[in-house]
This record gives C-alpha cells, structure tokens and sequence, in this order.
C-alpha cells in the first residue's frame, strides 16, 4: 500500500468507565491518550477490561461514564459505523456467504469510492495480504491465518482513521502466530495508522508496539515503551506479568556507605528510591544472573531444562529460589554446587 | 433374539402407520367412488366429485391460498425482523416478551378467535380480520424459527463486525444476517404457510359467505353435502400440503448442512 491517504487520527479516552448491566465493573475510570499514527498495545491478564475498553473506542460497548474523542471529534454517542474506525476480531468473523473478494470489498461498497478505484484496492490488498491466489475462496475453505488475513485486508480497505484489534492472533497456533506477529509488526510501521492493539501475550506486545499500556483488574498500572515496561516495570505486577522474573525477599539495611540490600544469601549497594529501613521484595530478570568464578554467592543447581538456544536453570541459596538463563554450552548439571553474580543495576525495585 | 426384536420393531412401525394413512389412504379411494357404500366401488368409478368441488368450492381454494400467501408475506417480514431485533436487544426481558409473543401457540384458536371479533368488529367483512387472526397463530412460528437459528452461531459478532466495517441497521440486515438464515426464514414460511392453509379453528368463527376457507368448505361439504364430495376435496387438500411438506424436509436438511459449513 502506497503512504496512507486517510491522515491518523489522535484517540483521547477521559475518565472512561464500564460497569456492566449484571454488576461487573470491568473498568475503572480511565484516562488514555493515543498519539496519531501510533501503536498502542493494552497487555493484561484475561479479564482486566482490555476488550471492554477497546469495544468501547469501537462503539460496540456504551461507556458507563467518560468521553472518548477520535480526533477531535466527541464519538461517545455514536454507533460504530459513524466512527470511521476499522476492528479485527479474534474469531476472525468473516461473512461465511461471501467469498474473500466479496468481503474485502464489503466495507468498501458503503463508501462513495469509484469503481476503479476500488477495484485497484482490491488487487492491491490481495496482493499485500498474499490473498491473490485465495480471492474466490468461502472463509470455511481458509485456514485460520488466511482468515485472519482476509480480516486485516477488509479492515484496511475501509481507510479506517483508527484500527482496533482484539487478540486478532489469539487464535492461531504458535508457529502461525510467531509469523504473523512480524507480517503485522511490519504492515504498522507501513501503514502508519493509529492502532489500539489488545492482547494478553507479552512476547506479541513488545514485538509490534510503539507504546504498551499494562492493564490489572479494570485499571491501568503502566504506561511505558516495551524497553521501559521491561527494564523498569512499576509495579510488582508489571514485572511478574511481563517477562520471567525472579520475586526475591530483602532487608534495606544502614551502613555506612549508603543502605545496603540483603538478599540473606548475599549483600548488595541498595539503589531503590526509599530511604527507611524495611523488608522488601526485589524482582530480578533470569539473564541478569551470571556464572562467575570468583566473587559472587555460592548457591546449589536444583533442576536444569534445556530450552534449545539456552538452559534455564533453577538455582537455591540461603532458601530462596533464583532462575537463572545460561548459554547451551555450559557444562551444568542438577547438584552442582555453582558461583553466582548479579548484575545490580538491574535489580528491579517496584 | 436380535432378529426378534428388529422384526418387532418393523411391525410396530408399519401398524402405526397404517393407523395413520389408513383413514387418508380409504378418503383418497373414496373420492373416486360414484357412491361410498359398504362396498366402495360397487356403483362404479367417476372424477365428477372433483369437478363439483372445482365448481361449489373453487372460489374458497383460491381465498385459502391467498390468505396463506399474505399470512407468509407478512409473517416473514414481521417474524424475521422480530427475531433480529430480539436476538440484538440485551436485557432480561427479553425472555419475558418472547414467551409473551409465543402465547398464541397456546391459547386455543376459539379464544383468539373471539377476542378479535369483539376487538375489532368493523374488519371481520372484508376478511382483514382473519388474516390479522392467522398472522397471529403463525407469527410465534416464524419468530422462533429465526431467533432460534439466530441463536446458534454467533451472529452477534458478525453484526457487530459489519457495524464497524460502516454497514448500519438496515443494511446489516440484509446483506449479512439474512444470507446467512435464509434457510430457517424459508422454513419458517412454510410452516407458516401449511398452518393457515389447514386452520380449522379460528376459521369457523371468523369467516363470512365471502371469506369462506378451504377447511370451512371441508366442514360443509362433509357435514352437509355428500362424503365422496368432502373425500374429493380431501384429496386436493393433501395434493397441496404433500409437497409442502417434503419442501420443508428438504429446507431443514440442508439448512442443517449449512449450520456445519456456515459462521
Ligand atoms: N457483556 C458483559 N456482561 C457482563 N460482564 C462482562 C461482559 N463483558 C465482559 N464482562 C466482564 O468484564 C470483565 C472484563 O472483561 P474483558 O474486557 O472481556 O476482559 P479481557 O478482554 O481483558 O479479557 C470480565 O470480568 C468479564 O467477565
Ligand atoms: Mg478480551
């Protein structure tokens, strides 16, 4: 697709909430601005309100409070198909009695476009989702990716201002998925278009987003780049949910250079932001752990997993259990009895 | 032991259809009797009950048909949006007005019957009142087929994913969901169509010397006239609704095999 002729459109949720009509609060007030031509993903566990939240950028969920502006203009009372927004559903629904030119073309036929025009869409979007050969194929005769793609493609000939997806890769199976997650990584940084992508797959949200949005039970715990997120999560769910993390129990202790951080098994220059004297948890990532020689802490190998291009290796020390990632090289084994070094610039203090 | 029991089962089957086909089969053979004695065939074999009843009832075969056409016509534009918007509307009365819209299933066709006479006196004439009547009794048919159908696959989305493709109410409606049920709508509509054919009850208390219905014209022919006369018409009757019904078979095969393929 030649650069995108429908300018992006900015997205400002205020104080957006939902409680459904059953009770559920799935959201608490929200406030969220997506910058035009940005990609933003909501990440959370299954049932924060990521999908309540994006249906009601949609218009397909009313707010129970709060305006949302696309643009500048207040869509808070209008239906989706005033809102110049296109949406990919995780269950891909394509119409089942149309084949996958009739649905590409489907949003296109209610827009005042040409009919050359939109003839030359089409081809240019078969071609783009690699759908050519498949255009006068039903959706039952697609397998999922190829669904999904028809779903990209139909979403795309609209000229959306603003693209909304829900787990649009949920669905598919790992090695579909891992493909597909760079087909759309790089259609993004293409299109340019405004995207809230929703999904509650870590590795798939820092891959495509410019912005991640980290979401728990209705509220919003961080807001951040993908590096940001990961290097300096804020909370102790951030860092437990994205990512593997170890959850270690510490001591801030006095002395007298500074607090020092005691892990029990070993002390390091505390760096975290409060100055009292406190026990706390301290999260670490598996590959800021290394094997060393000397220095360090001795700790005892209590189970090793080979993972291909590495060893994860579960480590125990003063009773504490550490997960550490080692190269596939390492001579390691269960019961060895192994030096332990971390990096303390990356010990994380949420 | 096995064999047994199988043989069983065939006799069974076949006396319970004989009980069943028997009294229609004997009104088939009887319409072409001269005269239906004790011995059906002893005064010889004729068509001229047919041609009677062409010439005393043909007027009420075309009205039935007529009637019946516009009981579908308006029953598949009222029983199809009904089940769309039911099937949309989220709240828990829906459940309540839906069981409300399928009472006439169960209130006898009498009770409906009077109820629009004394309701609606100045349409009982013309016959509008017997098509209201008709739209009535049929109308839970055709709304529950839909709503059903509806309700086995996941329309919603698909709805919902035409809304943010643009497509409002209207045109949702009549380019994705109504492809996508037009088996159940078409099943519905013969139901719908073999029921107002054959209403009996209502009928008798709604209709005047000039909206007499076939089975009305039935009742006088067999309680009045002659019965080799009420077996003739009999016979057309069943001509009419025998290939209903195997339509109707076939709807429900296929839509049955569209439900495996679709959504
Ligand atoms: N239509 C609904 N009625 C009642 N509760 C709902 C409805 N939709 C979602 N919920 C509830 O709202 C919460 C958030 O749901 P959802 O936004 O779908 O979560 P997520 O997409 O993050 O998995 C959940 O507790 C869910 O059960
Ligand atoms: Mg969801």
């Amino acid at each position: 697709m030649e650069e995108s002729t429908v300018q992006s459109m900015e997205i400002a949720i205020r104080g957006v909430s939902k409680t459904f009509q059953d009770g559920t609060t799935a959201l608490q007030p929200i406030d969220l601005q997506v910058a035009a031509g940005e990609v933003l993903v909501l990440l959370g566990p299954s049932g924060c309100g990521k999908s309540t939240l994006l249906r009601m950028i949609a218009g397909l969920e009313q707010p129970t409070a709060g305006r949302i502006l696309i643009g500048d203009r207040d869509v808070t009372q209008l239906p989706p198909e005033k809102r110049g927004i296109g949406f990919v559903f995780q269950q891909y629904a394509l119409f089942p009695t149309m084949t996958v030119e009739e649905n590409i073309m489907f949003g296109m036929k209610l827009r005042k476009i040409g009919k050359q025009e939109q003839k030359a869409k089409l081809e240019e979007l078969l071609a783009l989702m690699n759908l050519t050969e498949l255009r006068k194929r039903l959706p039952i005769q697609l397998s999922g990716g190829q669904q999904q793609r028809v779903a990209i493609a139909r979403v795309l000939a609209t000229d959306p201002m603003i693209l909304l997806m829900d787990e649009p890769l949920t669905a598919l199976d790992a090695k579909l998925k891992e493909h597909l997650r760079l087909e759309l990584a790089q259609l993004f940084r293409k299109l340019h278009i405004t995207t809230v992508y929703v999904t509650h797959d870590q590795t798939e949200a820092m891959a495509i987003a410019d912005r991640i949005v980290v979401m728990n039970k209705g509220v919003i715990e961080q807001s951040g780049t993908p590096k940001e997120i990961y290097l300096k999560p804020k909370s102790s769910f951030v860092a437990q949910f994205v990512g593997q993390v170890n959850r270690l129990r510490a001591k801030v202790k006095t002395a007298e250079r500074g607090n020092v951080l005691d892990l029990g098994f070993y002390q390091l220059p505390y760096k975290g932001e409060s100055r009292a004297v406190a026990d706390i948890d301290v999260f670490l990532r598996p590959e800021d752990v290394y094997l060393t020689q000397e220095a360090g802490f001795s700790a005892r190998v209590q189970d090793v997993i080979f993972l291909g291009d590495h060893y994860r290796v579960i480590a125990e020390s003063g009773g504490q259990k550490l997960v550490i990632d080692v190269g596939n090289d390492t001579l390691i084994h269960e019961g060895d009895q192994v030096q332990l070094e971390i990096r303390e610039d990356k010990i994380i203090y949420a | 032991m096995q064999t047994a029991g199988k043989a069983l089962v065939y006799v069974l089957v076949f006396l319970i259809s004989a009980l069943i086909l028997s009294p229609l089969l004997f009104t088939v053979a009887g319409s072409f009797a001269v005269y239906w004695g004790a011995d059906m065939y002893s005064a010889g074999v004729t068509l001229s009950w047919y041609a009677k009843v062409f010439e005393k009832f043909g007027h009420t075969i075309g009205f039935t048909l007529v009637l019946a056409f516009c009981t579908v016509l308006v029953n598949t534009v009222l029983g199809t949006m009904a089940g769309y918007w039911f099937y949309r509307w989220k709240s828990r009365w829906v459940f309540v007005l839906e069981e409300l819209l399928s009472l006439p299933i169960a209130v006898p066709g009498i009770a409906i019957a009077l109820a629009l006479i004394q309701t609606y006196p100045a349409m009982r004439a013309s016959g509008a009142l017997m098509l209201v009547g008709h739209v009535i009794i049929t109308f839970p048919l055709m709304f529950r087929t839909v709503l059903g159908t509806l309700r086995t696959k996941d329309f919603r989305t698909l709805d919902e994913c035409a809304a943010t493709l643009g497509a409002g109410p209207m045109y949702r409606f009549f380019h994705v969901i109504f492809p996508s049920i037009r088996g159940a709508i078409l099943s519905g509509a013969v139901m719908v169509f073999m029921l107002s054919l054959g209403e009996f009850n209502m009928n008798f208390f709604l209709y005047t010397p000039l909206t007499v219905t076939l089975p009305i014209g039935l009742y006088e022919a067999y309680s009045t006239l002659r019965i080799e006369l009420g077996s003739a018409y009999t016979t057309l009757f069943l001509a009419m609704a025998i290939p209903l019904m195997y339509l109707l078979h076939r709807l429900n095969q296929s839509s049955a095999f569209s439900r495996n393929g679709g959504v």
